[in-house]
């Protein structure tokens, strides 16, 4: 054994490699051998004459300790006696310091030693001698003393443990060890009796605030500036006994003119205000206030207009102004109630002066009152009492001293005492506000603002009677605001009604909503004001936040439906804006819908609308499809939302309605109608659609949906069957919608064989069959369907076949176009209602552009047109432009051919994608710019396409402003300078205004 | 800019100032109709026989005439060009600090095409010695001179009685030698530049 540990020391001793302590201690506690052993055979080497031998092999002595939990008694106290000792030989001091660490932890060490120890280190230990990394040890050792020794330190070591913690930490610069120097400074002053030594304590701290570090960057400890600061302030905090000589010291440095170090004080300040005792701030509060009152009397407060604002301020400089606010609304929770008369009184005494509307200091001296007054029921009480009948028999000159007034008033507003002195004087209050509210002009917006704000703040106190009031004289301001969504004012009263109605729907119910549908013009009115309708409904959309509301305003705008339809009123935009605004409300309060919706609402659009329809060729829904289409989305996303539990009932009413032709729950009442769209279509397909498109796929068809399906496509081969265009569309998307949801593909393949098979491609007439084709591929593209190639392909073939060459790519756009029944239903992903794969659209596109691409390469130049219009076609419904970034490279020269086309719908798509691919990499149009640049300054000048016009300027305003490089642009400044002044006068404002951005980008080009 | 001429002047809020931006397309169609009709391939023969029925004729003639109005220039649009021109000495607009207003704008235009146009603008310094009235008015001048056609004659003159050379400041704004020397000077050019910069 022997051998092996004389081995393991002369190992160590010669390298430079940590000493294998693990193994030796392991051995110690076995007992295979003891720690004298260890000693003797390190024996020379602890007193070797070089130091650096001397110092490892302490090392090895002390860090086998330090594996060690436990030794006896009588070795424990030859050991520290050994290491005392070492105390005096500097070149060691490190691991000494290490050694004892390890000492002083064991289980069995006896604290009495204690004294000797600290004794020692205080005499022989001078922290200036040694590097930061030895006085790391120095402060581990007193923290290992403190945590584990601390009761018996609190017996009899007090003084000694202080001052040696004193000793070491005295003008220590090492951040690491000011962190754990902070950190034991305050367990010290928190728990042992530092009455002598407060005054030193405190200094040891204090010198080093503020902290201004800044770690540098290859700081191997990774402390921030933060932490330290942190660790200081808790110091500070430590005790009470530090009051008498951080207040001066501290509150000194806030005349700093930098806002981190006052936001440092400022957060000190807050954190002893947490952990001081009341006496000691009752002590201190005058002088605080007195330092702090001027860090609120002297800030501008122009952006304050109620408390709450304060929480949203954000810049350093607003740190510091929140920091303040916060510790004024801390400090008066320490008073006790007599303390709170006393010191109010003092400080009122001296800010009565300022409490005068006309004040500079007005504003502030309010706000640094009214937080106070937030700290409890009492103080706030108090403050009322006493601020409130000062402010209310000043009478206001000015329209600023009014605003001033008003502000004032809504600081004291404070709905967390809903019982307080407010209520004595919430009447002058009300007639102080509502005489802002009402009289003064709409100029002056932020004297109003502030009214509204402070009244629907107020409401709490109210009661219903002046609620109403409020309320009604609020409605008058919308409806007197509402012409211009952007006014701040009818923005705030907006923002008001969010609040009311959520809280008091009743009285909007009953105040509001009759007043502003008082202004829809009613079925008699001879001419209607469409601006007025769309403003006054915009108004309702947005002030219906609870579910009384909206239940009733749905209601009510359904009697407006329905009175307009029964009048005959044939302002179709006054439909739109009524349904539109009733599918916003159901769309913008999802969480308020429920099951009553579908039951209620859902009739009574069919109801109307279709009884309407049949009434005559003249009636407003016969004439008007979109009323049929809004009607359906209406209907459409109460389905969506719905319990997957109820889309069986509803699909199987629907079909009972629209294909069997029965009655059934869909109407209100029975109206004996007849409907049947599979023997006799009428527009009312569109209905039918919504609800199919929206129930759950997983609900069966009360029919056979394949014989379904096959009638409808005999209906709908031939395009004479339908009176209008729209039918005949409906019927397509009915027939996708069939084939998507119920259809196998094996029967979808067979009947795509038969109909192909029919196809007489030099005949007109097969141009509806293809027609019904290209929809059931449609469905087959977005289930991703392995059929859909075949058929796409069927298509693609079509290209270059002169008698259908014209309507081919209109049969591919079918493919890919989006088409709203076929979106996928959104609520949750456990309700599906259709098969629509994630990525089909860029599956289409990835492998048609290629093809396309080819396709134009290899063509006759007959056809060279038809993959053109094809390409432009499909890049109209490209939505997410991730689909087709990759391919923009490719499909470049094609788009440079269709910008010069003249058909102005191809163009325009290609011009779009021309811009897209300006922005997203204009290195690519780079070689082209000649010919882009004189093409698009042509479009510009074509006064037929508007649209063509406009995105020739967009992509003209691209170019201007990418980073193709200035030496490249500048041939063509003058050029397009020149050439866009003609647009100038276009007749279109728009246009003009575009114009005028492109020529102005280019002007600067020579400036940027 | 070490002095400020004017440190602390009258501010308005963006918001309230009259303006026509994004007021154009408040109307929305529902787009929904024309897209689905467009995917027919009896699109074009429906239209063209007028159809039976309803049809998509509706909405389409209504944006049709729609089209062929000719929207004339008028002082909201000219204030909109100019409203947004940075002032020179402070992060705010010409229309925040009220120096152009639209009712000092003034519009004689005929709306011929072969006539000459005219338009009045009174700019209203933050304060009665402002010494920079003159490069405003330049910046304004610039900017017109850009977007405006060609056949309309700038004038811009200081508002009566709100600068203490008022004779002076109008006769160097208008007077042309004066103000094409002053395009020439790069370091002008660089300025009224920032002034346009912020231009919407």
């Amino acid at each position: 054994m022997d051998l092996q540990l004389s081995q393991w020391v002369s190992q160590f001793m010669a390298s430079e490699n940590d000493p294998p302590c693990e193994e030796i201690a392991k051995a110690v506690i076995e007992k295979r051998i003891s720690l004298l052993q260890l000693i003797k055979t390190l024996g020379s080497h602890l007193t070797d004459e070089t130091p650096h031998i001397r110092s490892t092999a302490v090392g090895c002595l002390s860090n086998t300790l330090a594996k060690i939990e436990r030794l006896n008694r009588a070795d424990i106290e030859v050991i520290a006696k050994f290491y005392i000792g070492k105390l005096d030989d500097n070149d060691v001091m490190s691991n000494t310091l290490v050694g004892l660490r390890a000492l002083t932890s064991l289980k069995n060490f006896n604290p009495a030693l204690l004294e000797s120890v600290l004794t020692s280190v205080q005499e022989k230990y001078e922290p200036a001698s040694f590097l930061a990394a030895t006085r790391y040890q120095s402060f581990l050792l007193l923290e290992t003393i403190y945590q584990k020794h601390l009761d018996f330190i609190l017996a009899n070591l007090n003084d000694l443990f202080v001052k040696v913690f004193i000793h070491i930490s005295t003008n220590e610069k090492d951040p690491r060890n000011l962190l754990i120097s902070f950190s034991l400074n305050k367990q010290i002053s928190s728990t042992l009796q530092v009455e002598n030594f407060a005054e030193d304590l405190f200094d040891n701290a204090f010198c080093y605030f503020p902290v201004s570090f800044k770690p540098p960057p290859n700081s191997p400890y990774s402390i921030a500036s933060h932490d330290l600061k942190t660790g200081l302030r808790q110091v500070f905090a430590a005790t009470p006994l530090f009051a008498k000589d951080l207040f001066p010291n501290i509150l000194e440095k806030l005349t700093s003119t930098s806002p981190a170090v006052k936001l440092d004080v400022l957060q000190t300040l807050n954190l002893c205000l947490d952990t001081y005792d009341n006496d000691t701030i009752q002590e201190y509060w005058l002088t605080l206030y007195n330092a702090l009152k001027f860090e609120v009397l002297y800030n501008d407060l122009a952006n304050i207009v109620e408390l709450a604002d304060i929480e949203k301020l954000s810049t350093e400089d607003d740190l510091v102004f929140k920091e303040v606010i916060a510790l004024f609304k801390n400090l008066p929770k320490k008073f006790t109630d007599e303390q709170i008369i006393k010191n109010l009184q003092i400080m009122l005494e001296e800010l009565k002066e300022y409490l005068h509307i006309s004040h500079k200091y007005f504003k502030q001296t309010v706000l640094l009152l009214s937080v106070m007054a937030t700290s409890k029921l009492s103080v706030y009480n108090h403050i009322v009492g006493e601020v409130l009948p000062v402010l209310l028999t000043d009478e206001p000159s000015t329209v600023v001293d009014e605003k001033n007034l008003a502000t004032a008033l809504n600081f004291f507003i404070n709905p967390d005492y809903p019982e307080s002195k407010l209520s004595q004087y919430k009447d002058d209050i009300l007639v102080v506000l509502s005489k802002g509210l009402m009289s003064s002009s709409n100029v002056e917006t932020t004297l109003k603002c502030i009214c509204i704000r402070s009244l629907v703040n107020l409401s709490f106190i109210l009661d219903t009677q002046e609620v109403a009031s409020v309320i009604s004289n609020l409605s008058e301001l919308l409806l007197s605001t509402m012409k211009n969504e952007k006014d701040p004012i009818f923005q705030e009263t907006l923002n008001a009604f969010t609040n009311i109605s959520a809280t008091m729907p009743n009285v909007v119910l009953e105040t509001t909503l009759p007043l502003l549908l008082s202004k829809l013009p009613n079925e008699s009115s001879s001419e209607i004001d469409l601006e007025l309708v769309r403003n006054v409904l915009n108004v309702v959309v947005n002030i219906s936040h609870s579910k009384l509301l909206l239940d009733s305003i749905i209601v009510r705008l359904l009697s407006v439906y329905e009175r307009l339809l029964n009048g005959r009123v044939v302002t179709m935009d006054y439909y739109y804006f009524l349904l539109n605004s009733i599918y916003l409300l159901l769309s913008n309060y999802p969480e308020l819908l429920s099951k009553d919706y579908a039951d209620r609402v859902i009739p009574q659009i069919t109801s109307l609308t279709i009884v309407n329809y049949r009434l005559s060729k003249e009636s407003p829904v016969y004439l008007n499809e979109r009323i049929l289409d809004q009607c359906g989305k209406i209907i459409r996303l109460i389905i969506c939302k719905l319990e997957l539990i109820h889309h069986q009932k509803i699909l199987d009413d629907a079909v009972d309605t629209f294909l069997l032709g029965s009655d059934s729950p869909l109407f209100s009442t029975s109206l004996g109608l007849e409907i049947s769209l599979v023997s006799k279509p009428p527009t009312l397909v569109s209905l039918f659609n919504k609800f199919l498109s929206a129930v759950s796929k997983d609900c069966p068809l009360k029919i056979e949906p394949l014989d379904v399906l096959s009638s409808l496509v005999e209906i709908t081969r031939d395009s004479k069957h339908f009176e209008s265009l729209f039918e005949r569309m409906g019927f397509l998307e009915l027939i996708c919608l069939l084939a998507n949801k119920y259809i196998s593909d094996s029967d979808l393949e067979k009947i795509l064989n038969e109909l192909s098979e029919t196809i007489d491609l030099q005949s007109s007439d097969s141009l509806g069959t293809l027609e019904v084709m290209a929809w059931i591929t449609k469905s087959l593209v977005l289930s991703n369907s392995p059929l859909a190639m075949k058929y796409q392909e069927y298509f693609f073939s079509l290209l270059e076949i002169p008698s259908v060459a014209s309507v081919s790519p209109k049969l591919l756009e079918v493919l890919i176009a989006e088409v709203s029944e076929l979106e996928v239903n959104k609520r949750d992903k456990k309700i599906i209602n259709l098969n629509v794969r994630l990525l089909y659209k860029q599956k289409f596109y990835n492998i048609m552009l290629p093809k396309i691409i080819e396709g134009y390469r290899n063509c006759e130049q007959a056809s060279k047109e038809t993959y053109l219009l094809l390409l432009s076609l499909i890049l109209n419904h490209v939505h997410q432009r991730e689909i087709i970034l990759s391919h923009l490279e490719n499909i470049l020269p094609l788009i440079l051919q269709i910008i010069q086309s003249d058909n102005a719908k191809s163009r325009n798509s290609g011009l779009e994608i021309l811009n897209l691919t300006i922005e997203s990499n204009c290195m690519l149009i780079k070689p082209h710019l000649h010919s882009i640049i004189s093409r698009l300054l042509a479009i510009t000048k074509d006064n037929s396409d508007l649209n063509g016009q406009i995105n020739a300027l967009l992509c003209l305003k691209e170019i201007g402003i990418s980073k193709i490089p200035l030496s490249q642009l500048q041939p063509f400044r003058t050029t397009i300078i020149n050439q866009t002044v003609a647009v100038l006068s276009h007749k279109k404002r728009k246009v003009r205004k575009l114009a005028a951005d492109v020529r102005q980008i280019y002007y600067e080009l020579e400036q940027s | 800019m070490t002095d400020l001429i004017n440190a602390a002047p009258k501010v308005l809020n963006v918001d309230q100032l009259p303006t026509r931006e994004g007021k154009e397309d408040r109307i929305e169609q529902s787009g929904y109709l024309p897209g689905l009709l467009s995917l027919s391939v009896f699109n074009v023969p429906f239209t063209e026989k007028s159809s039976p029925g309803s049809t998509p004729a509706l909405s389409d003639s209504s944006l049709q005439s729609d089209d062929e109005e000719f929207e004339s220039v008028d002082a909201l649009e000219i204030y909109d060009l100019i409203s947004s021109i940075s002032d020179p000495e402070h992060p705010l607009t010409l229309g925040q600090l009220a120096v152009v207003n639209l009712e000092d704008i003034q519009l004689d235009d005929s709306g011929n095409p072969n006539e000459i146009a005219e338009v009045i603008i009174k700019i209203t310094p933050t304060i009665t010695h402002c010494s920079l009235a003159t490069l405003i008015g330049l910046g304004i001048r610039v900017r017109l001179e850009r977007c405006l056609p060609p056949r309309y004659r700038i004038i811009i003159k200081v508002k009566e009685k709100t600068h203490q050379s008022e004779n002076q400041v109008n006769k160097q704004l208008n007077d042309k030698e004066r103000v094409s020397a002053a395009c020439e000077n790069d370091q002008l050019l660089k300025v009224i530049s920032q002034m346009l910069s912020s231009c919407k």
